[in-house]
């Protein structure tokens, strides 16, 4: 057997790691062509001037320090915060409660768990056109509600409430795409009811029999033994919040409506990249937006040290 | 899975050969590049924006040109957002033989070279492409000559002394009203307004109000909303002094103009206006406001005649030049806005030769009024023929042709820095309806704005192009 083997010439075999290799050679060379080159191409950019269609300058950090100087820019740094400080805290606790409600036991439970997720996949454009007819002024259907409570009161007083022209006032803009991001949270309470499956009733019982009502018990037990799930829930809610884009798009079109009340920050970083052809002020936009959001996770994480429970394995 | 539950490896050799036989795959059966080009011809492809009735009246054009020779084969796309597709292809250095942009999108493209200067062309290919027209039986000696086009039409095809592009259809924005509307309030539709303040009278005569809403508005600046910026042109304004690369957005006419349009809704209250004007259908259906009664007249092309004609074929319509300032009237010289599509070939298009011949067979006379009727346009050319005159479908070409020659007819600012420009008047109108601020303090910070954008194109073009950068030709626009 020995002396057979010895005779037969094995196929030269490569090493364990550059087959490795080879097998995720398609995955790397995906990522370096449309991933780390774009990624570092696009700090490159950023410190040029540069419209796509010919060669780039150097300006160093002009196009940074052009952003201090731009209103534009602090208009969209404004709305995507506030956005971000409404939308985030409201649908994070609209989501728990939700959460909790369809965690409990009433009839038709599955009916209601479905109503909820069902909007989250309805694709966006179609819910943005959905939603603009919903916002409309004249002819929606929140106003004709709106309507059918003030016109009695309109009666009583002698007054002419009516309802807020909802995508054609600046004023009103920015409650509309809050309430609108509303429509989305059934992805939030999916993973909320997950993890309110994962509470152990034992700490529920231990409460009871402490005497603790069902306010505490949401309070002292529910809400830390769900709270890394929160904090998850909100970053990703931070970095999508300051991702908006395409709803406000579609809904009021490129300038993000009157007074550029619904235009976020990547929305005129579209505008600069394309249409108005600074794809290196765009590219500065960029870094900079990678960097609101990864300060905002950072502070995120520093600030959960205090409320997040984590229990032990 | 193996009969015991478990997991079947495969080899590496049968995994590579099942990628190879994959990739064979798809080199055999994959996708194809679409079209049905004859063997032996030279395809270019062709991008532009239209689709529908549009879209077919330019490939009757295409199929026109495809037989009549058997050389080139033109393949058309139609596709949105064109000017951004084109940058990215010019700039991925693979871009169509021909691409369809706008003239507003020509300074872009000249500044930064990305098409090719057509004299250049002319100059290579005019000649031998004349006779080979001429033997088809085409006009004799036919060239894209100045005393063939329009002044103002000749003129949005050049920018900074370079000609970027031809004019394959062009529109002139007029004043549409409801002919049924004028005589229900008792005005003559023979007679529509000429002056601001005739129109005003016209419009309150016309707007119907009912338990404080509006019922229907006479004229409203903000239907269909597409021309944000131009309502101090028919004060005697102008947006930018290309002689002096100048913002001028807060000039007295411009601000006269801007006033005018808040007088509306000081007049019947803004957010009444607002909540009026959301009940609106888009402009491609019956709901459009004009036709369906909610608006009593407005500022238009006449390619809304193909509107009326899909979803309200006996609508009783008229058209005129759209009123302006007493001191400014004159019936010869009307002011009107000029837009227009251009043709363009870009700089590294694979057949510029085969691509010129394309370009110019579009610009046949025949071939243009063909395209202007079917879109409903007028022509660009100086001397109409008179089929063109009696088959046209809107009934008012005439006067849309006359706009298209007057003098007084202006096109978008041909600037770099004009997208951004726009953009200010597309935010800010709805703080000037909304009576949030005032006019003057608006368009000032309009103007401040809008001069820095064109300083830093004008900054731009002098550090990469120093004095090879092609001269500006001093109008105003």
């Amino acid at each position: 057997m020995s002396a057979s083997k010895g005779s037969v010439k094995r196929p030269r075999r490569l090493p364990e790691w550059a087959v490795g290799l080879a097998f995720v050679s398609p995955w790397i060379v995906g990522f370096l062509a449309f991933l780390a080159l774009p990624v570092g191409l696009s700090l490159y950019y950023s410190m040029t001037q540069y419209t796509m269609l010919e060669p780039p300058i150097w300006t160093g950090l002009d196009n940074y320090l052009e952003m201090f100087h731009d209103r534009v820019f602090w208009k969209v740094i404004w709305n995507t915060t506030i956005y971000a400080l409404i939308a985030i805290p409201i649908g994070t606790v609209l989501s728990v409660v939700i959460a909790v409600l369809l965690n409990s036991r009433v009839r038709f439970l599955g009916f209601f768990r479905a109503a909820v997720f069902v909007p989250t996949i309805v694709p966006l454009v179609a819910a943005a056109m959905v939603w603009m007819w919903l916002f409309n002024g004249e002819l929606g259907l929140i106003n004709g509600a709106l309507d059918s409570v003030l016109r009695p009161i309109n009666a009583v007083l002698g007054t002419d409430f009516a309802g807020p022209n909802w995508l054609g006032s600046a004023a009103w803009v920015m409650p509309a795409l809050i309430l609108m991001s509303f429509w989305s949270i059934g992805q939030a309470v999916v993973i909320y009811v997950a993890a309110l499956k994962d509470v152990p009733t034992v700490l529920y019982e231990a409460a009871e029999l402490d005497g603790v009502g069902t306010v505490g018990r949401f309070w002292h037990v529910t809400a830390p033994m769900i709270s890394p799930v929160i904090l998850f829930n909100v970053i990703v809610g931070i970095i999508n919040t300051w991702q908006i884009f395409a709803v406000p798009y579609i809904m009021l079109g490129t300038t993000g409506g009157p007074n550029r009340a619904g235009y976020f920050y990547s929305m005129y970083l579209y505008d600069k990249a394309f249409p108005y052809g600074e794809m290196g002020y765009a590219c500065s936009m960029a870094w900079v937006q990678l960097m609101i959001i990864l300060t905002l996770t950072g502070l995120t994480f520093v600030v959960s040290k205090k409320f997040v429970y984590y229990r032990a394995a | 899975m193996t009969h015991d539950g478990r997991f079947r490896t495969i080899s590496r050799r049968g995994a590579l050969g099942a990628l190879a036989a994959a990739g064979a795959g798809f080199a055999l059966f994959g996708p194809r590049r679409a079209g049905d080009a004859p063997a032996g011809r030279t395809v270019i492809d062709y991008w532009e924006k239209w689709t529908g009735q549009e879209g077919e009246a330019m490939r009757r054009v295409i199929d026109a040109f495809n037989r009549s020779q058997d050389r080139v084969w033109v393949r058309y796309f139609a596709t949105s957002a064109i000017d951004q597709k084109a940058l990215i292809s010019i700039a991925g250095n693979d871009p169509p033989d021909l691409v369809g942009l706008w003239n507003f999108s020509l300074p872009a493209f000249v500044e930064s070279r990305a098409v090719t200067p057509l004299t250049e062309l002319d100059d290579a290919y005019g000649g031998e492409i004349s006779r080979d027209f001429a033997a088809r039986g085409y006009a004799h000696d036919f060239r894209i000559r100045r005393e063939s086009y329009t002044e103002p039409a000749w003129r949005i095809m050049h920018h900074r002394g370079v000609m970027g592009g031809v004019v394959n259809t062009c529109s002139s924005m007029a004043y549409y009203y409801d002919r049924s509307a004028y005589r229900e309030v008792g005005l003559d539709p023979d007679r529509p307004p000429r002056t601001i303040s005739e129109l005003d009278d016209h419009a309150e005569r016309l707007t119907i109000m009912s338990g404080g809403k509006v019922e229907r508005s006479g004229f409203l600046h903000r239907e269909p909303g597409w021309w944000n910026w131009l309502w101090g042109y028919f004060f005697g304004g102008s947006l930018y002094d290309a002689a002096t690369e100048t913002a001028t957005a807060a000039s007295p006419e411009n601000v006269r103009g801007y006033e005018w349009v808040q007088s509306y809704p000081r007049k019947y209250g803004a957010q009444r206006l607002v909540a009026f004007q959301s009940g609106f259908g888009g402009y491609n259906s019956a709901q459009q406001a004009l036709l369906a009664g909610k608006v009593a007249s407005v500022l238009h092309g006449p390619f809304l005649v193909n509107v009326i004609d899909r979803f309200k074929p006996g609508f009783d319509y008229g058209a005129a030049p759209f009123p302006v300032a007493e001191e400014i009237y004159d019936p010869e010289r009307p002011i009107g806005l000029l837009e227009s599509d251009s043709l363009c070939i870009p700089r590294g298009c694979p057949h510029p030769r085969e691509a010129y011949e394309f370009l110019m067979f579009t610009q046949l006379p025949e071939n243009i009024e063909a395209l202007a009727i079917a879109h409903a346009k007028p022509t660009p050319l100086a001397h109409p023929s008179d089929d063109f005159m009696r088959r046209h479908p809107n009934k008012y070409i005439a006067m849309h042709n006359k706009l298209v020659a007057s003098p007084r007819a202006f096109p978008k600012p041909l600037t770099r820095a004009w997208p951004q420009y726009e953009s200010e008047f597309n935010a800010e109108i709805g703080t000037m309806w909304e009576l949030a601020r005032q006019a003057g303090d608006v368009l000032a910070d309009i103007q401040h704005r809008a001069q820095r954008f064109i300083d830093v194109v004008v900054e731009r073009r002098e550090r990469r192009y120093g004095s090879d950068s092609p001269a500006g030709e001093g109008t105003q626009t």
